[in-house]
């Protein structure tokens, strides 16, 4: 699949928090396994025929796409760093702070970034003397994205808080009628960038709602 | 041939008619009410990119005859629906600059002539909390359009951001994700 790169950009909606206690944490590490998304695109097939009659040839395939690092824009542990930066100082009752020495320190770790789905390509070509003719078509979709980031509070040192969160999303099916595969390619790309876009912001508010509550309890 | 040349002109008038916020097709200038109903009536509110307006006024030619600033809202839209330029250009030429609300018609004015950079400078002088919001998403729309390359929509995000930070209502929240929903399938 030849497709360009998408951004992971998203609008924040969650309520914000004017009134902040005096907590800081600093992000101190974001780990990223290499091994946890290929760095391209892959098109795996998965089953597919091709008759080759006299006159007739018919052909259908079925592929498993699944997204690489190099269909997102951005580096995804500097994506994380600064949307989870973004979404403290909005929604969290503390504030994220890297001049001074923060109280805590937040380590975290993407442990999966999985986004795939189907595409499908099927068509004929006949011919008869001077005659000829063909259809193709191919389709995508839905795709299923996954994302889980797991962090572990630490103060002194030491851990005093540990949580994972998981968050999953599907894409809408394109149904659009689509005169080149180029373009249903691209909007299927923009789709399941959009979905591990969408498992971002959920498992970041996920995350600072959990801090939110420890550091409630705290005081 | 003279059957012809009227039939043509014809269409053409009723083309300007139809056009969607004045001579800029990229947009639908619709009232909120309308809005509200598309949306309840399952018609697309995403893959159009709405500007609404709080009403609308089809009674426009008693325009020089109002000062009040909703009044001239509703009916200056409703002639930037119909794309009614002679009436436009003589309103603005006429206008009362010291009402504020002029200041957000000549930046939708401008926007509906896709001259983006005139109608940042008159949105930038329009102060109106009432009206905040749509101010700040016609800014959005207006930096969104002056980008060169328009795949790097990420630098502007904020814009909408700060839209959609102003308002408590779902359907304009709503509206907002719609078009960043919009420009991703661009």
């Amino acid at each position: 699949m030849d497709v360009n790169s998408f951004s992971m950009a998203y609008l924040k909606d969650s309520k914000i928090v004017d009134e902040k206690l005096g907590t800081t944490l600093s992000i101190d590490t974001i780990y990223f396994n290499s091994d946890v998304m290929y760095p391209n695109t892959q098109v795996i097939r998965q089953k597919g025929w091709f008759i080759p009659l006299v006159f007739v040839y018919i052909w259908n395939s079925q592929n498993n796409c699944i997204q690489g690092k190099s269909m997102i824009e951005e580096d995804i542990p500097t994506f994380l760093h600064s949307s989870l930066t973004e979404e403290i100082n909005r929604s969290g009752i503390f504030l994220v702070d890297t001049l001074k020495n923060p109280t805590y320190q937040l380590e975290l770790s993407i442990d999966k970034v999985d986004t795939q789905g189907p595409y499908r390509s099927s068509g004929f070509f006949y011919m008869l003397l001077y005659v000829y003719g063909y259809s193709y078509s191919d389709n995508a979709g839905p795709a299923v994205s996954k994302v889980s980031v797991s962090y572990k509070l630490k103060k002194d040192g030491e851990v005093v808080l540990r949580n994972a969160f998981d968050s999953e999303k599907t894409t809408q099916p394109i149904n659009k009628h689509y005169s080149n595969t180029s373009m249903l390619q691209r909007d299927y790309a923009v789709s399941m960038v959009e979905a591990t876009s969408y498992n971002f912001k959920d498992v970041i508010e996920l995350i600072v709602n959990d801090l939110n509550q420890y550091f409630s309890n705290q005081d | 041939m003279q059957k012809h040349f009227f039939i043509l002109a014809g269409i053409l008038i009723s083309l300007q008619t139809f056009a969607r916020i004045g001579q800029n097709t990229d947009y639908w200038l619709i009232s909120e009410s309308d809005y509200i109903m598309r949306n309840l009536n399952g018609k697309d509110v995403t893959l159009r990119r709405h500007i609404v307006v709080p009403f609308m006024d089809k009674n426009f030619k008693t325009i020089f005859e109002t000062n009040d600033q909703e009044a001239l809202l509703a009916k200056f839209t409703f002639m930037l629906k119909k794309n009614k330029t002679r009436w436009m250009e003589k309103y603005l030429a006429n206008c009362d600059t010291t009402l504020h609300i002029n200041n957000l018609i000549k930046g939708l004015y401008y926007f509906s002539q896709k001259n983006y950079s005139q109608s940042l400078f008159y949105l930038n002088r329009f102060e109106d909390k009432r009206y905040n919001f749509l101010k700040q998403l016609l800014i959005a729309d207006c930096f969104f359009e002056l980008l060169a390359d328009k795949k790097d929509y990420r630098l502007i995000i904020n814009y909408y951001q700060s839209a959609l930070d102003m308002t408590a209502s779902e359907t304009y929240k709503e509206l907002i994700h719609n078009r960043i929903k919009y420009i991703k399938y661009l």
